[in-house]
């Protein structure tokens, strides 16, 4: 892994995160960054070709989180989850057709009639 | 001239193997938790999905076969795993066979309390005019028996309905016929406070075969703060009450459930303690619901889901305590989980499905002839939220109901399968979804998972039971087995050891 693929910068109170995207994939980057939403304000943005730039700035303390995270604890955090995401990436690439067949031969077997003609905008008839 | 075979001929072939789909989480610094599609877990080291995912684990290892038996990988020696596979995972889902099988009629809104964490308009008791009509009564059981499922559950709800007995009386008769007609089982319950209960209510209960469901929040004085009534006597009442329905109606015929007010945060093990000393043998630790009328009184009876958490890590550690002395007393959010843990079935408890049971699983028949689409979706429309109003008894049929516009946005939501962050998520075969909570608490059907605290108190719960079943001593395994399989400790002791 290149050593540029990932780096970490804390300035004024805000932690920069640079990702490559040829080695983290956007679905991993973006979904790494939905779960800080609940502590910290999080921007995100082209850097260059390759480079996602994301920029996590902590929420001011509430009742219930009284004591804000420091700034070096959340970017580690971000790192590493975002390791577990892309190998999440990895393995839905792998395996999510399997998933599908799965569910479908799953359904299929349950005896659930095939769709009738129309969808949930038709009127509905009913039987007497 | 002789020669020999090569080395590589006598080397035992190389075992190549691939993946099936499942989900991880850390659960600890040194422990991941898998977690395949029919939900399957594994507990392993630190490192073992990276080292699944990369093809470095080594063939014929206990890791592997145990990943192998669990159905996380495949390889040349494995077969038949598709239809394995399904029909585990069409198991998980069978709750949803059969259509809506939990109908609550609401009879009436009037009640003798002022519970602050009422989340239903309490209508003094002299108001008629919130009481369900016979009208509204034999539409609904139309509608209740348009469900396919041969086994519905008919539940009482209020306000208090004993206060329209005649009501309930007339219903029980009615359903009774309409199901012989079907052919359908039929059982029923009652949800009352038990303080007007009368002998001869108590008499009929027991002649028609109906179960009762009392409110119980702990000893007296916090039983009486919350639930506050003329008199101040409350406990006293029900107490009374439950002792008389178990005389007259039998001792297994009422169950009790309790709920968490600001002041019940400390006192968890007292209020465990009430149940089993009122001969309980199950206790639900569940937190407030965040619906109607409860929001107005939010400063009395609302506090941070961190603190509940640690009430409820309380209140099990005391109930497991109990059990290893001898005590039979489960807690039921625990029993859930741990039976989609443990076995392979699912579960009857709407809000741990997915799709989640509103409408889906259960209706509710207000006393007005609105149809919702959960008891919470009707808390919700006594604040001037009918957003969950499937239709009315009197005007729409089953089938609109169930493909309506409501319907249709509800399910939309209902999927935890499709959810952002709840799809990557190793818990999920475990978990639900709740967009009505979510729709009350964040203006949202689909929800916020990170501030979600339905995500919250589950994440929380499911995990720490994962922690608990990782140290578990063979005690305790036996303990959590007989809670799955509702039997008696003294039962499950006498029986084989189980794994985990």
């Amino acid at each position: 892994m290149s050593a540029e693929a990932l780096t970490t910068s804390i300035t004024a109170g805000t932690i920069s995160v640079s990702a490559d995207e040829r080695v983290y994939g956007r679905t991993a980057i973006l979904r790494t960054a939905y779960w800080f939403t609940d502590r910290a304000y999080v921007f995100i943005a082209k850097r260059d070709e390759h480079m996602l730039l994301v920029e996590i700035t902590p929420k001011p303390a509430t009742l219930d989180a009284p004591i804000p995270p420091a700034l070096s604890v959340l970017a580690g955090e971000f790192s590493n989850q975002l390791l577990d995401y892309q190998l999440r990436e990895e393995i839905e690439e792998r395996t999510g057709s399997i998933r599908e067949l799965l569910i479908t031969k799953a359904l299929f077997d349950a005896g659930i009639p095939d769709s009738p003609p129309g969808d949930h905008r038709d009127p509905v008839a009913t039987e007497c | 001239m002789r020669e020999f075979y090569t080395i590589q001929t006598y080397q035992a072939p190389r075992v190549r193997y691939n993946l099936l789909p499942f989900r991880f989480l850390r659960l600890t610094n040194d422990r991941e938790l898998l977690v395949n599609e029919a939900g399957e877990h594994l507990l392993t080291p630190t490192g073992t999905t990276s080292d699944l995912i990369k093809g470095r684990l080594v063939p014929r290892t206990p890791l592997y076969q145990d990943l192998k038996a669990r159905h996380f990988l495949y390889d040349n020696e494995s077969s038949g795993l598709l239809g394995v596979l399904a029909t585990k995972y069409r198991t998980k889902k069978n709750f949803l066979h059969g259509g809506p099988k939990l109908h609550l009629f609401v009879v009436t809104l009037r009640c003798d309390h002022s519970c602050h964490y009422c989340q239903v308009s309490r209508q003094t008791t002299d108001r008629a005019a919130y009481d369900m009509s016979l009208q509204t009564a034999e539409a609904s059981l139309q509608l209740m028996m348009r469900a396919p499922s041969q086994h519905l559950t008919l539940e009482f709800q209020g306000g208090e309905p004993l206060l329209a007995f005649d009501t309930i009386q007339w219903i029980v008769a009615r359903a009774k016929e309409l199901a012989g007609q079907r052919d359908k089982r039929l059982e029923i319950v009652i949800c009352s406070t038990l303080t007007l209960a009368t002998d001869e209510m108590l008499t009929y209960c027991r002649d028609q075969g109906i179960k009762l469901s009392v409110s119980l929040d702990g000893p007296a004085f916090l039983h009486n703060e919350n639930r506050p009534r003329p008199g101040n006597d409350s406990y006293e009442r029900t107490i009374s009450g439950i002792r008389r329905a178990r005389d007259i109606v039998g001792p297994d015929s009422v169950a009790a459930v309790m709920t968490t007010t600001r002041r019940s945060l400390d006192y968890a093990q007292e209020i465990v303690d009430e149940y089993v000393k009122n001969d309980f043998r199950s206790i639900f630790l569940r937190p407030i619901s965040p619906y109607g009328f409860a929001l107005k009184t939010a400063h009395k009876t609302g506090y941070e889901m961190n603190r509940f958490l640690e009430f409820y890590r309380q209140g099990l550690a005391h109930i497991i305590s109990l059990n290893r002395a001898g005590v039979d007393i489960q807690e039921v959010y625990a029993k859930i989980i741990l039976s989609k843990i443990l076995t392979p079935y699912s579960t009857g408890y709407v809000d741990l499905q997915s799709p989640n049971g509103s409408g889906v699983g259960v209706l509710v028949y207000n006393y007005n002839s609105k149809i919702y689409a959960s008891d919470e979706g009707r808390m919700l429309a006594e604040t001037n939220d009918d957003t969950f109003c499937l239709g009315n008894v009197h005007t729409d049929t089953y089938e609109q109901l169930m493909t309506g516009t409501a319907m249709q946005r509800l399910l939309a939501a209902s999927c935890n399968e499709t959810l952002p962050g709840c799809d990557t998520c190793a818990l999920q075969p475990y978990c639900g979804a709740d967009p009505i909570l979510h729709h009350a608490t964040q203006q949202d059907l689909i929800g916020h998972r990170p501030t979600s605290t339905f995500c919250h108190k589950n994440m929380s719960i499911i995990k720490h039971l994962f922690s608990l079943l990782s140290d578990a001593d063979r005690d305790l395994l036996r303990i959590f087995f007989a809670w799955v399989r509702d039997q008696g400790l003294a039962d499950i002791k006498r029986q084989a050891p189980v794994c985990a």
